[in-house]
């Protein structure tokens, strides 16, 4: 067990403390933010302003830095064809058709800057929200819609379902991985056609058995009279307080500043 | 000697936060024939410790020896050791997964290495050793079955590597009285064909009425090693290992505590307690 990227980090600092709703549209808002800025300062500034709420919600750096690890790989391929693709400005460096130009180099940066931004972003709403205020808090800003018709409940339901799940059919296939490998099954040698048919043994009954699970979570939820979003009332109401509102006000001067900053030069 | 297990510790997820002790310094070997029954509260360690007896864990410290070879050593074949090793996992049906039943029985042969005559040899013989004789259900899907019959496919799919020993953890957990004899016989007849069977169970009273020594494990320690009467005539350790008794002995236990001072403590043979009640009430053996 590793902690990966977006895993909850239980804590109750004030960023843990703050409504589901107001964290995903102040995370939304800082996204759109994220491409306005264009100039060294304004990416300081932002990286600044992440690392101050990460601070505020006193989860280690290190977990996200470590949650970054997947996304390494991303970054780089699109530094790379930045730096390689880019046409125009001075020459910088070449060799036989490969060349590197100042502009090049600039909009590889920016971009790589961008991706890293908008995965801290993201990495602090969900490092600090759990999974169900997470869909709690989509499921109340969706339910406009379900006016036209749009399955803002089932949605959130069938997610948090989803999520909740992930583990337990973690530990399943752990477990008949074992069972296969007692019967001499061979997961890690061979070529890719090998190895995919060596994963029939784990998949088939790893399918077999989420289903029986869906079928006998379907069994329970209707036992207990679920049904559906219509008048269902919540046994924890989601509340707007005054650190809400002081949230929302310090994002909205932190981005009046870049918004200041960037049409002002 | 069969299996034997020196000095065998093992840490879950060492070095993180997340670190847990699973079991400490366990020794005790396994001669072959036996029938050794493994019990202890949930989280004790069996399964851990199980798993370590085939190679599908690798001990933090200590050493685990299947005939005589090292599991931890770079040059034993762990397919080797799993087919000498045969682990029926808890639940054993959920990893049936071919299309039909002597398919399935024949997976395990035929990664071992054995030729496809040889895999359905073994497969049939397999089956009809776990009292599957209809050819019909050899080829039906194994998810056609019932509960009982799915259990004995899946006991029948490690049978078919002809392992020298059988460990099996749970065998009868889920299974309705019938079933559950069943599979109780079963175990009595692979044992007696001469496979050393190592049972983890729940069930007091089929480690006493099968096994002829039995481990307690508590707290990821091995606490004790002992024949089943003398571990449940040890009212001290069964309190400690928070382990129930099985029926007779309960029974036994009760009347000594009822004044029935004659009455040998751990008795949990039905025969030996009527016997012991008889002449208890013959001599009048009440002290109090």
């Amino acid at each position: 067990m590793t902690i990966t990227l977006g895993q909850y980090f239980p804590g109750t600092s004030v960023i843990h403390r703050l409504d589901p709703r107001v964290k995903i549209v102040l995370s939304l808002a800082l996204i759109v933010l994220v491409f306005f800025c264009n100039s060294a300062l304004t990416y300081g500034l932002f990286l600044a302003f992440l690392l101050g709420v990460s601070a505020l919600s006193r989860i280690h750096l290190r977990f996200i830095i470590r949650g970054m690890k997947p996304i390494l790989f991303i970054v780089l391929m699109t530094f790379v064809i930045n730096m390689l693709f880019t046409s125009g400005g001075t020459k910088i460096w070449s060799w036989r058709f490969i060349t590197i130009t100042d502009l090049g180099v600039q909009t590889a940066v920016r971009m790589a800057l961008r991706l890293i931004l908008l995965v801290i972003v993201s990495q602090i709403l969900t490092l600090t929200t759990s999974s169900i205020s997470l869909t709690d808090g989509l499921e109340s800003l969706l339910k406009p819609l379900a006016k036209i018709g749009f399955p803002a409940h089932e949605l959130a339901m069938m997610m948090s379902i989803a999520m909740r799940f992930i583990p337990t059919l973690m530990k399943e296939a752990d477990k008949i991985m074992k069972a296969q490998k007692a019967r001499g099954a061979d997961f890690e040698t061979g070529g890719l056609i090998k190895r995919a048919r060596a994963m029939l043994p784990l998949l088939v009954p790893l399918f077999i058995s989420a289903f029986r699970r869906a079928d006998e979570l379907a069994m329970a939820m209707e036992a207990r009279c679920y049904r559906g979003g219509v008048r269902r009332t919540r046994m924890k109401v989601l509340k707007l307080t005054r650190l809400d509102a002081a949230a929302v006000a310090v994002e909205a001067v932190f981005a009046a500043l870049i918004l200041i900053l960037v049409y002002s030069a | 000697m069969s299996i034997e297990v020196r000095n065998l510790t093992h840490v879950y997820m060492a070095g993180t936060p997340f670190e847990k002790k699973a079991l400490a310094d366990v020794s005790f070997s396994i001669d072959s024939g036996e029938f050794v029954g493994i019990i202890g509260h949930t989280g004790s360690g069996k399964s851990t410790l199980i798993m370590h007896l085939n190679g599908l864990l690798m001990p933090t410290s200590g050493e685990c020896l299947v005939d005589g070879m090292s599991l931890s050593d770079k040059n034993t074949s762990l397919r080797d050791v799993r087919r000498r090793v045969g682990m029926v996992f808890q639940y054993p049906e959920y990893q049936l997964f071919e299309e039909t039943v002597l398919a399935d029985v024949k997976f395990g042969p035929k990664n071992m290495g054995f030729s496809d005559s040889e895999a359905e040899a073994g497969a049939v013989e397999a089956l009809r050793q776990v009292g599957l004789e209809d050819e019909r259900v050899w080829q039906a899907s194994p998810f056609e079955l019932s509960g009982g019959q799915k259990r004995r496919v899946a006991i029948a799919g490690v049978l078919a590597m002809k392992p020298n020993t059988l460990i099996l953890d749970e065998p009868t957990a889920g299974l309705d009285p019938r079933g559950r004899g069943e599979i109780m016989a079963l175990m009595r007849s692979i044992h007696a064909a001469g496979v050393t069977v190592v049972m983890v169970s729940h069930s007091m009273a089929d480690v006493a009425n099968l096994c002829s020594r039995a481990l307690v494990m508590s707290g990821g320690r091995l606490i004790a090693d002992d024949a089943p009467r003398a571990i449940f005539a040890d009212a001290d350790l069964v309190k400690r290992a928070s382990l129930g008794l099985p029926p007779c002995a309960q029974l036994s236990a009760a009347l000594r505590e009822a004044g029935f001072g004659d009455i040998p403590a751990g008795l949990f043979d039905r025969n030996a307690l009527t016997d012991a009640i008889e002449t208890a009430l013959r001599t009048g053996g009440m002290t109090a």
